[in-house]
């Protein structure tokens, strides 16, 4: 009786897991461990955060529409999830190591999250690269040339990333295709078809 | 001579029905962290006349200078480009927001933190000088 329950839950848990059909664009890669130094001046691994299901942003504290823009959307993503948020982590890692020192991510990321949920990442110019690369993140600095006081932009690719507690890169959101909530639906299935909770 | 009189007072007026007429609807600047010295601004600018006008300054009291920007996506790489002129062309609108055309402060002297509130003059070629009060606020 007992061997006919677990079956029966493992079914519905399959069948469960098959009909939910993912709202980020599916993904298969897994990322290679990195070290980069956090808001505190820390260093801190992705292989840190193991048992979370971990969001990745790559942006930059001078970009004045697309990363606030993406860093409401995943302040909104947190809201949503209620009880689950304690499942997630997320990286802003800095394309503008230059500028973007801990203390400003600092201040940048506490504006949308008041509890830690978030991390701003920043390091040498080359451990960034590194890190970008193995996401096939892209980002270039832009001379502005009529305005001394900018000095430069950043193009950038703006997804967000999602990685699982493996540090398995599963789902990918655009800025086309980024809703709050369905991100955060997103996560709940994850976190239950990876068993996560305790 | 009435008929004169007449025609010449008509044609005076033809001038007046053929403007472009200006409104700027919901304007609204995004709250950043107070180390920010950058953010953006957004609104609808409609033309209800009947003839095109184009945005070609900004000024503000939130900031030293202020651009038209728009944010481009391509091969998914999203970028920048300055725009010095935006036309609104006559009985249409053209919408600023996330993602798309929007003003960008630069070298802001006061810290935008929600609820506060922004000076905006936008300047048109044909229709001068409009000003409006824009919220602070998270949004997108």
């Amino acid at each position: 009786m007992k061997k006919l329950i677990t079956l029966l839950s493992v079914l519905i848990f399959v069948t469960l897991s098959l009909s939910y059909q993912f709202y980020g664009l599916p993904y298969l890669q897994k990322i290679k461990d990195f070290t980069l130094t956090d808001h505190n001046g820390k260093k801190v691994k992705l292989s840190d955060f193991k048992d979370k299901i971990v969001l990745v942003f790559f942006g930059y504290t001078f970009c004045p529409d697309v990363c606030p823009a993406t860093m409401l959307r995943i302040k909104e993503t947190l809201d949503n999830l209620g009880d689950y948020k304690k499942y997630v982590k997320v990286l802003f890692i800095s394309v503008d190591p230059e500028r973007d020192t801990p203390e400003k991510l600092k201040e940048y990321v506490k504006f949308y999250d008041k509890d830690g949920t978030i991390i701003g990442l920043t390091g040498k110019p080359e451990e960034i690269k590194k890190v970008a690369k193995s996401f096939r993140a892209f980002y270039e600095k832009v001379p502005v040339k009529d305005n001394p006081d900018v000095e430069y932009l950043m193009d950038h690719t703006a997804f967000i990333y999602l990685l699982d507690n493996r540090g398995i890169l599963k789902l990918i959101y655009t800025p086309r295709k980024d809703n709050p909530k369905r991100i955060a639906e997103d996560i709940i299935q994850m976190v239950k078809l990876l068993k996560m909770e305790k | 001579m009435v008929r004169i009189t007449v025609l010449l007072l008509i044609s005076l007026f033809i001038p007046a029905f053929s403007q472009p007429e200006i409104l700027i609807k919901d304007p609204w600047v995004r709250a950043v962290p107070p180390t920010m010295n950058m953010t953006a601004g957004y609104m609808v600018i409609e033309n209800k006349g009947d003839q095109d006008d184009y945005l070609i300054g900004i000024e503000s009291d939130i900031s030293k200078m202020a651009d038209l920007h728009v944010t481009v996506e391509e091969n998914n790489v999203v970028k920048m480009k300055h725009i010095k002129k935006l036309k609104i062309p006559a009985r249409s609108k053209v919408e600023l927001k996330p993602g798309g055309y929007h003003i960008m402060f630069m070298k802001l002297n006061k810290k935008l933190l929600p609820g506060k509130k922004a000076r905006i003059i936008l300047i048109f070629e044909k229709s001068g000088k409009k000003v409006v009060e824009a919220e602070v606020k998270m949004s997108n």
